[in-house]
């Protein structure tokens, strides 16, 4: 164990794909098992990645895709503008809603932070808000998209750990609405502080722009309410949200939209192809843990260090905030939950509660200094040097630890509503 | 507006032919697998949403329905895994050789990438030779999807031709560091773009 081990971390620090990390470790432990048959590692790289539920992956990625070649979401942003703009500071705050819908659809939080980058940054600028809090919330608002369903996040560490993607679809919201909530109370001290603009309100542009956004605002009404009313299984909730897109973008933009339909749908299909090749290397990785059962060493080990559930889970959750520093969320969820995992069972740690603070984890992870990838993307697509967008990132960071702390704390904030939507619906 | 950069030699002998495989190769990517693989995956979705209305509107489903939905769209990923090898878009983690980058260890930074393409080289032709027999074995077992409908071997034998065509993307990727590391530039029109972020 500790040679596969001292193999992977040797690989992935000198840069080797992360799959092929995980697979190349896990197949030379295997050609020197003499137990083990060499094309085992084939099989199991096919059977993991070869599951109904898996497909929400592919199918959310390719509808989020599809819903910003719509225009929808700049439509989505003038909608959270007209609702919140008129407060001191508002534009801010619609950028968060902005983020909260848009997670709604897309699901990926490095995507939404570019997005929004692009479309909230310009105008916040125009508006006369700072640079650094423009950066700064457009870097954190696009981490709630990990929480709000359709959370990849969630879906792969459902699928890593064979726990309802449902529930934790149930169990991310309250946490998300936190965050959100408590980045809005950071922006309310900032604009009370800086005297930040106001915009005004006015009830016809609110009417114009829900109008406009209608679409994009029924999307996820349409697609998580058959979710959580327990009509559509995640996949099909995926295929659902395609479906809408497909159907409106059509309606929308016809010709435009159907030249760019077979561009979309390769850059949805590379997206995928990454998180599939991982996921297949992390399935012949779980196939050796599982035949040698290194996760009960690992298990008995923790257990004879005399940690407590607590201790465990805040000495994992300070490795989870270190490696998302350096990792995408996918890459951390491939390379720890399969050890992680059968430990915390083994703990007595809720699996659900387990899901929601890897999730918080590696939300907070994508915007610490200095290398959360967050920063960069935003960085990236603004232009903002990344030091004024971690100055930016800061006080949201705080706020964000807050919530992770409380959620730590209180399993029930995760834990509640799934218990009580989900087995009053599928029990 | 003047190109100021130095005027890269004209590629000769081998270093010409091995240009010109990898063009076409990258041309059959870009052009062909890429698109049959976007193809396949819109036909996987549609089916799916098709599935939907079959099950929720008019109350009825195919056995196969979601096997279909599954395997095409497996497929549809698997065929698309070399088109992103070959812009070297798999994740990893690069902070390590960014800092001997910025240290000026340039040098050593090409060597790791050499040996990285090497073991990578290894892995995918070693999946692609291991498959060979388990997509054999599916066939010569008739072994089939939960459905019991639909046939596994051609989607394994999918894979088996991605590990394949995924090996011969990385061994350009090997000549292309071996190269490097001998000083020369070979394949500058051949887009990299490490560390794409989800």
């Amino acid at each position: 164990m500790g040679a596969l081990g001292s193999g992977l971390i040797a690989l992935l620090a000198i840069g080797a794909p992360i799959g092929v990390a995980l697979g190349g470790a896990a197949v030379a432990f295997i050609l020197y098992d003499p137990v083990l048959s060499a094309n085992t590692a084939f099989r199991a790289f096919f059977s993991f990645v070869n599951k109904y539920t898996l497909m929400a992956i592919p199918f959310f990625i390719y509808a989020g895709f599809l819903m910003e070649r719509t225009g929808l979401i700049s439509k989505l942003f003038k909608f959270a503008d007209a609702i919140i703009g008129w407060l001191p500071g508002g534009f801010a705050y619609a950028t968060l809603i902005a983020a909260v819908l848009f997670g709604a659809i897309s699901g990926s939080s490095t995507a939404m932070a570019a997005a929004m980058g692009v479309i909230a940054y310009p105008e916040m600028i125009r508006r006369g808000y700072p640079v650094w809090m423009a950066a700064g919330v457009i870097a954190c608002g696009g981490g709630i998209a990990i929480l709000i369903p359709p959370s990849i996040t969630l879906i792969l560490f459902g699928i890593i750990t064979e726990e309802s993607i449902v529930k934790l679809f149930f169990a991310g919201f309250v946490p998300g609405v936190l965050l959100a909530v408590s980045d809005a109370v950071i922006i309310v001290f900032i604009a009370w502080r800086l005297k930040l603009p106001a915009g005004e309100f006015s009830v016809r542009k609110l009417w114009e722009s829900t109008v406009e956004a209608l679409p994009a605002i029924l999307m996820p009404v349409f697609v998580l309410g058959g979710l959580y009313g327990g009509v559509f299984t995640p996949t099909e909730a995926g295929a659902a949200s395609c479906a809408y897109a497909l159907i409106y973008g059509l309606a929308a933009r016809r010709g435009a939209f159907l030249r760019e339909l077979l561009p979309t749908t390769m850059r949805a299909a590379n997206l995928t192809a990454i998180v599939f090749f991982l996921l297949g290397c992390v399935g012949v990785f779980q196939f050796l843990l599982a035949n040698k059962g290194w996760p009960q060493d690992v298990a008995t080990w923790v257990g004879a260090q005399g940690l407590s559930v607590m201790g465990f889970l805040i000495v994992l959750l300070i490795v989870l905030l270190i490696l998302s520093m350096f990792l995408t969320g996918v890459a951390i969820l491939a390379l720890t939950v399969p050890i992680i995992y059968p430990v915390s069972l083994t703990l007595g740690i809720d699996p659900i509660h387990l899901g929601i603070l890897f999730a918080l984890a590696v939300e907070m992870g994508g915007v610490i200094p200095p290398v959360g990838l967050n920063l960069f993307a935003v960085s990236g697509t603004t232009g903002v040097p990344v030091t004024r967008v971690m100055k930016g990132a800061v006080p949201f960071l705080c706020t964000d630890g807050i919530v992770l702390i409380l959620v730590l704390l209180f399993p029930i904030l995760a834990l509640w509503l799934p218990n009580s939507m989900v087995q009053s619906v599928f029990n | 507006m003047t190109d100021s950069s130095p005027a890269m030699p004209e590629p000769a002998g081998l270093e010409l032919a091995m240009d010109r495989a990898y063009r076409a190769l990258h041309f059959l990517l870009d052009k062909v697998v890429a698109r049959i693989a976007a193809v396949i995956l819109l036909c996987g979705t549609l089916l799916a949403c098709i599935e939907i209305v079959r099950r929720y509107i008019l109350g009825v489903v195919f056995d196969w329905g979601q096997d279909a939905v599954t395997y095409v769209s497996i497929a549809a990923v698997f065929i698309y895994f070399a088109v992103t090898q070959a812009s070297r878009s798999h994740l990893a983690v690069l902070a390590l050789l960014d800092l001997l980058r910025r240290r000026g260890y340039v040098r050593t930074v090409l060597t790791i990438r050499t040996f990285v393409s090497g073991i990578s080289l290894t892995l995918f032709t070693a999946l692609a030779l291991w498959g060979v027999p388990a997509v054999e074995r599916a066939e010569k077992l008739g072994r089939t999807t939960q459905s019991m409908v639909i046939y596994i071997w051609p989607f394994q034998a999918c894979l088996v031709i991605a590990f394949a065509l995924m090996a011969l993307v990385t061994f350009f990727h090997l000549y292309q560091d071996v190269q490097a590391l001998r000083g020369k530039t070979v394949f500058p029109w051949a887009p990299v773009e490490e560390g794409i972020e989800i």
